[in-house]
């Protein structure tokens, strides 16, 4: 899960890209991370990430994405690629239904092999195509809200809502872990304070705030 | 030539004859150069000098005489020439002093002057300058009024004035840094013109693609309102047929105004003509094109796409409306947008289009299990192909896909009324009908024309069929209709021979074969079996109905289908299953008399004494011939009525004499014989009478029931007869006992036992009569063993 690792960042998130072969899951990072587009369509082979370091509510954040191939021969690597994964964002293609039915399967791989508590975004990748669109907003955000995702469609060509998706699923992810880590505090205080009646150090809680994150 | 020839003359003669030649020349001026390259080539130019010095000694001399003469005048004119220049001087020194004096007034003028130069050229400069400024000030306003034309989106403005400046202004520009950014701005804008009209059909393109779905529901919804008009034109025809009035008038046929069309089919297509027309000015007309081509394309691929998630039966008709929507646009583009699309690109996109519906269709069709769907389906698809054959598409695969399906469509048509017969004769009581009142009359009996005479019988009117009849005839008029309704509106002219073919396979396959194992099951009783005889005797003349209501439907004149070989097929196998049910109603009938007769065991064979009344048993055969024979009166025809009779009476007779033969019976007596005698005689007052109040005798005159038990009678005959040895004579044989076989009265007649000592053996005219009866028989039983 997230660690400090240096004096760079203050947290390291990685984030898992899935869905079908050709939904565009590669442009979509390399748009985040180097803002470029790649017309010409090659498929992915096994993983590949990129990093990209950003802020969110004052702290930054350095998110490392991982992008894998939608393929089925590719699939040995599932186990690796899931772990230590703290958000995903689930990319279908507006333009083919398919990729939008194949959305289920999919959540139940994040299901079998990620923490149970990872973030979940879903996209609707190729909005820019809305002339050839298959699937339309409103099937996309009721598939979110009974599965409890966040949605949004983005466009890599266009750069639309990119950095919002990314952006969006990176402070919720910040959240949850700062939660964690004040549920964390709370716990060792409530265990000091039944035994022993001893004062807090104040000193002490201010040092464990700093560091600001722990891992699970 | 002519020289040298008087030169070479003059030298023979002498030297002053040729000086004279030489100073002749030089005072006319001619050329002597010729004479000066000869002598100097000839290398003696010793003489020619000679003669130029004498020349000159000549000018010499008179050069003096003219000076001699002219002295004084020369004097004179020296004189003057210095009277001049002293004229000269002064004149030279007033010239300065006025030009001083010029030079002191001129001065300020001169820088007026030179201001005034000056400013010349300073106007110059602003002139020139002030016409540059125009200039580009019209380039500049040109470009605000392009952009003006951009920021409201009227980009064929824009592209007019962009050409102008392109063609007219650009080469003038001179502010030079002007005239590079318009050079550099103009591609720019260009394409921004371009990205903007691309980005205007893309809006479009969303915007047809989601009317296409009403475009096709509309045009579809046309071509439904179309087919009923039509319907109804065929139903009045068809009652005209069914009434087979020889003469029809022709209908009168109303002209239909056309109405307005709907807001549906009033699509725009505003924005491609624009797009088309800003592309063609900006040169690349072709690769609009293309673009458009390839996006409708690719539109149209996601259209055949269609979502699992939904079944094809409920999801069809919006597919199947989404792709008509997009093949009229289509047709209307082709038709209007000026070779933005060729035939060729259409057809390529119908080809397309055509290869996924008719694939989808053969699976979907591969899949369904319900007639009623695939009729639903099939319905749909020839709304389909009748829009889409108005706008000039090729619809002959859509309608293969359809005749391909054919079969599969009547199988589960087979399978669902198969269902449906199985149930009706699974729920008959196997009564005949009590019709109440005339409507129940005109449904069960008139509409299926199997009525037995042209009268309306009162009520209540008792059919002769039981309700399956009816039932089963509403569920043939029903198939009759599926088929017609399948085959109908488009698939091909002409199928009454497919909807024939197919109601036979019906009829034989399903309602002859339901029946079939209805009769093979053995589960039927008498009464039942003889319903069911009854009922296929009034299904066999209902298939003349069938055929001619599957003729009506299918608007074929009624008098072409009555001809002889136009029968269905299925009336022969009717036939033929009345006949089996007849055999299997004789076997219920022969069984159940075995029932009553079980002579072996329950005869006394030896009784002490005869009984006038005859056995036990045949009063209770008597008595279920009795009810057999009413209830066969009530519900067979005629002769299925005799046909029972006499099956079961001969059954009866063969019963008898099987009796006699039994390994199980060792010996009879005279009583015996008796006994049998008077169930014989019993038995055919009962045949006469039934034979005569039935009415058969009228039809079979000259037959008799009774001739069915000539083989029990006259065996009885023999054994009851005084002199049984008659037997053996051949005359009185072929007269009175023709019927009974040689070997089989042989060993009858060794089981004859009568008793000699009985109590009457003291009578002496008994004993007599006795005993003349004892020797005939032995003198019978000893002649049939020596001929056997």
């Amino acid at each position: 899960m997230a660690h400090r690792v240096d004096h760079e960042y203050d947290y390291l998130f990685k984030i898992v890209l899935i869905g079908d072969s050709g939904v565009g899951k590669s442009n979509i990072l390399s748009r985040f991370t180097r803002n470029e587009f790649c017309l010409e369509s090659k498929s992915t082979i096994g993983v590949e990430f990129a990093t990209r370091t950003l802020q969110v509510e004052g702290k930054t954040v350095k998110a490392q994405i991982w992008d894998t191939a939608g393929q089925e021969r590719y699939r040995a690597i599932t186990s690796a690629y899931y772990r230590g994964a703290v958000g995903a964002l689930l990319v279908y293609d507006i333009t083919k239904r398919q990729t939008f039915d194949n959305v289920q399967r999919w959540l139940r791989e994040l299901r079998d092999h990620a923490d149970s508590n990872i973030v979940i975004m879903m996209a609707g990748n190729k909005s820019d195509l809305s002339h050839l669109r298959a699937v339309s907003e409103d099937d996309g955000q009721a598939l979110a809200e009974r599965e409890g995702l966040s949605f949004l469609e983005t466009s890599a060509l266009e750069a639309t809502n990119i950095e919002k998706a990314f952006q969006t699923i990176l402070t919720e992810i910040y959240h949850i872990v700062s939660k964690k880590a004040l549920a964390a505090q709370e716990a060792a205080v409530g265990t000091t304070l039944p035994g022993q009646g001893t004062t807090i150090n104040v000193g002490d809680a201010s040092g464990n705030t700093k560091r600001g994150c722990c891992s699970t | 030539m002519d020289v040298k020839t008087k030169r070479r003359a003059h030298v023979e003669n002498g030297d002053e004859g040729e000086d004279l030649v030489l100073a002749t020349l030089v005072a006319n001026g001619d050329d002597i150069s010729p004479l000066v390259r000869h002598a100097f080539e000839m290398g003696r130019p010793e003489g020619l000098l000679r003669q130029l010095d004498f020349v000159v000694k000549k000018k010499e001399a008179e050069i003096e005489a003219m000076c001699k003469t002219h002295y004084e005048e020369f004097i004179l004119a020296v004189d003057e020439l210095r009277g001049v220049l002293v004229d000269a001087e002064e004149l030279k020194s007033e010239l300065q002093s006025d030009n001083f004096k010029l030079q002191q007034v001129g001065t300020t003028l001169l820088i007026k002057l030179e201001e005034l130069l000056e400013s010349y050229t300073i106007k110059k400069n602003v002139t020139e300058a002030i016409k540059m400024s125009k200039n580009c000030i019209k380039v500049l306003e040109l470009c605000v009024k392009c952009n003006n034309h951009i920021s409201e989106g009227q980009f064929y403005p824009a592209l007019k004035t962009v050409d102008l400046l392109e063609k007219c202004y650009i080469q003038n520009i001179p502010a030079r840094a002007l005239k590079k950014v318009i050079e550099k701005k103009i591609p720019s804008i260009k394409l921004h013109i371009e990205k903007k009209v691309c980005s205007q059909v893309n809006e479009w393109m969303v915007q047809i693609r989601s009317s296409c779905k009403k475009i096709g529901q509309t045009a579809i919804g046309r071509a439904a309102q179309v087919r009923q008009r039509d319907e109804e034109m065929l139903e009045r025809k068809r009652k005209a047929e069914g009434l087979n009035i020889s003469e029809v008038d022709d209908q009168a046929y109303n002209l239909v105004v056309e109405e307005d069309e709907d807001s549906a089919m009033k699509f725009d297509l505003t924005p491609l003509y624009r797009a088309c027309h800003i592309h063609s000015c900006l040169g690349i007309l072709e690769q609009f094109h293309d673009y458009y081509y390839k996006n409708r394309l690719l539109q149209l691929n996601s259209d055949l796409e269609i979502s699992s998630a939904q079944p094809f039966v409920e999801s069809h008709q919006t597919f199947l409306a989404q792709i008509a929507g997009y093949f009229i646009v289509e047709d209307k583009v082709l038709r209007t947008a000026g070779g933005l699309l060729v035939p060729d690109k259409v057809e390529t996109m119908w080809e397309t289009a055509l290869a996924k519906v008719t694939s989808m269709l053969d699976m979907q069709f591969s899949h369904m299990n319900s007639a009623t769907h695939l009729l639903l389906v099939k319905d749909y698809v020839t709304l389909l192909a009748s829009t889409l054959r108005q706008y000039g598409y090729d619809i002959g695969q859509l309608l293969d896909v359809l005749d391909n399906s054919r079969d599969k469509y009547h199988r589960l048509l087979l399978q669902e009324c198969q269902k449906q017969i199985v149930d009706v004769l699974g729920k008959d009581s196997y009564e005949q009908m009590v019709i109440k009142k005339d409507t129940d009359y005109e449904n069960n009996v008139l509409s299926f024309n199997i009525q037995t005479s042209d009268i309306m019988p009162a009520f209540p009117y008792v059919a002769p069929f039981s309700s399956m009849v009816p039932d089963a005839c509403r569920i043939v008029r029903s198939f009759i209709k599926g088929s017609v309704d399948y085959l109908s509106n488009g698939v091909r002219t002409g199928f009454f021979d497919f909807v024939r073919k197919y109601l036979d396979k019906f009829l034989i396959e399903v309602l002859n074969e339901t029946l079939l194992d209805t009769i093979n099951s053995g589960n039927i009783s008498v009464s039942q079996a003889m319903q069911l005889a009854a009922n296929i005797t009034v299904l066999e003349r209902a298939c003349d109905f069938f055929l001619r209501h599957a003729s009506q439907q299918c608007c074929i004149s009624v008098r072409s289908v009555e001809k002889p070989q136009a029968t269905l097929t299925a009336k022969v196998l009717l036939k033929t299953s009345r006949d089996a049910v007849y055999i299997t109603l004789l076997s219920l009938v022969n069984t159940k008399l075995d029932e009553y007769m079980n002579l072996v065991e329950s005869i006394n064979w030896t009784s002490e004494e005869a009984k006038p009344n005859g056995n036990d048993y045949i009063n209770e055969v008597i008595f279920y011939l009795d009810s057999l024979m009413s209830t066969a009166q009530q519900i067979l025809p005629l002769d299925a009525m005799y046909k029972v009779g006499t099956s079961a009476i001969e059954h009866i007779s063969n019963t008898i004499v099987a009796a006699f033969l039994s390994d199980n019976v060792k010996r009879f007596n005279a009583n015996a014989v008796m006994n049998f005698n008077n169930d014989l005689r019993m038995l055919e007052s009962f045949a006469d009478e039934k034979f005569h109040c039935s009415g058969l005798a009228e039809f079979y005159s000259g037959a008799s029931f009774k001739s069915c038990m000539i083989e029990a009678r006259q065996l009885m005959n023999l054994l009851s007869s005084s002199q049984p040895e008659n037997f053996m004579n051949p005359v009185i044989r072929e007269k009175n006992y023709y019927a009974l076989d040689y070997k089989m009265v042989g060993s009858i007649c060794d089981k004859f036992k009568d008793s000699p000592d009985g109590i009457f053996g003291s009578l002496s005219n008994k004993n007599t009569k006795q005993s003349a009866k004892k020797k005939s028989m032995d003198m019978l039983k000893k002649r049939l063993k020596d001929f056997n």
